[in-house]
């Protein structure tokens, strides 16, 4: 499901908080099966993605949370 | 002369959204797909060899029709593009075409999470509708819907409640059909302020939706439908009831794919699926 939904994510330039929010969970769940270069893939890509949506935030090293990808779409999509 | 004959007969084919506050239009769509090309090569063309036309006439109209229908099949750059230029042909700062060109404005924003921009639109409309028509217009009610919708999403919760309940009264005192969609986006805000049950509550005023089953929402084949749908699935997610919400989650993305296609909003039901897989258990399903 989440590698599909990054294939449709990737084509779209208005998902791009999509396209992030399904590489955090990518990651987290790579995680629980400890595959860790899976895992910092993963996050490296949400993480850039989320610096260049948010540009003006500079955490040096905030929480990897799903708020965090969270905020970049919507509360509800009608 | 030739321009304008193409222009009139184009505009035939897309639904207005000035004269009456509606919903989608979806059963447009396939008319609208026929012409929308069309519609477009003509902007393009008059814009490219800078085509004089008249303000306030038939061309911004085609703009502002052609640009809902793109933005109603999740198409946010041509029609923002459009609506921009439908926009700049509204001459009459007050006239209903020019406050729902920026209307539009204000919605495309919002699907593309820029809420402030959305909001500056929005309250711009609003303050013209306020200051030229009667107090329970349906446009105002509309434009204090659409502030509701900004302030959930930016967040600013008490705001969006007030305006949404005030919304919510007009269309009740004039007993407007689209009380539904405010009892919807309250409900969606409840839920945004950690109520669920207040907001299942809200969500059944609906009519439609008064046994909060699933064929109500399916039947319909209104895309925006299925934005309900999305919704009671994560009010059941709130309740604990994760069962109940993967399979309206499951069911909200379906009808998505076969409505929609790839686009937006099947990719945010598409995460809340996998989401709730992995919550699960379902970590490969979820993949």
């Amino acid at each position: 499901m989440l590698n599909e939904l990054v294939q449709i994510a990737q084509s779209l330039p208005q998902a791009q908080g999509q396209l992030a929010r399904a590489h955090y969970r990518l990651a987290i769940i790579n995680k629980e099966r400890a595959d860790d270069a899976a895992y910092e893939h993963h996050k490296e890509l949400a993480l850039q993605i989320r610096a260049a949506l948010r540009p003006e935030d500079k955490q040096a090293d905030p929480a990897f949370e799903e708020a965090l990808f969270q905020e970049l779409c919507l509360w509800l999509l009608w | 002369m030739y321009c304008e004959a193409v222009i009139r007969m184009l505009t035939w084919a897309f639904p207005e959204h000035y004269s009456k506050d509606q919903g989608h239009q979806f059963a447009s769509w396939d008319r609208c797909e026929r012409c929308v090309k069309h519609a477009l090569r003509v902007s393009t063309v008059i814009h490219t060899h800078h085509v004089s036309m008249d303000q306030d006439g038939p061309y911004g109209d085609l703009l502002l029709r052609c640009s809902w229908y793109l933005y109603e099949r999740e198409t946010y750059g041509p029609a923002r593009q459009l609506v921009q230029r439908a926009i700049s042909a509204f001459r009459d700062m007050t006239s209903k075409e020019y406050l729902n060109a920026v209307d539009l404005l204000g919605l495309i924003d919002m699907d593309l999470n820029q809420p402030r921009a959305a909001l500056s639109a929005i309250e711009k409309v609003l303050e013209v509708r306020r200051s030229i028509s009667p107090p329970d217009d349906p446009f105002t009610a509309y434009s204090l819907n659409a502030l509701g919708l900004a302030y959930t999403e930016l967040p600013d919760l008490d705001k969006a409640y007030r305006a949404h309940q005030e919304a919510m009264s007009i269309r009740e005192r004039i007993g407007s059909d689209r009380v539904g969609n405010s009892y919807s986006n309250m409900a969606s805000l409840l839920l945004r302020m950690g109520k669920p049950d207040e907001a299942e509550d809200m969500l059944k005023r609906s009519a439609y939706l008064t046994d909060l089953s699933d064929e109500p929402f399916l039947a319909s084949g209104n895309p925006r439908h299925s934005g309900d749908m999305v919704l009671l699935s994560r009010i059941r997610l709130q309740q604990g009831t994760i069962d109940d919400a993967l399979r309206l989650a499951t069911a909200a993305l379906k009808f998505r794919q076969e409505r929609l296609g790839k686009r937006l909003k099947t990719c945010d039901s598409m995460y809340d699926v996998a989401r709730i897989l992995h919550m699960q258990g379902g970590a490969a399903e979820a993949m």
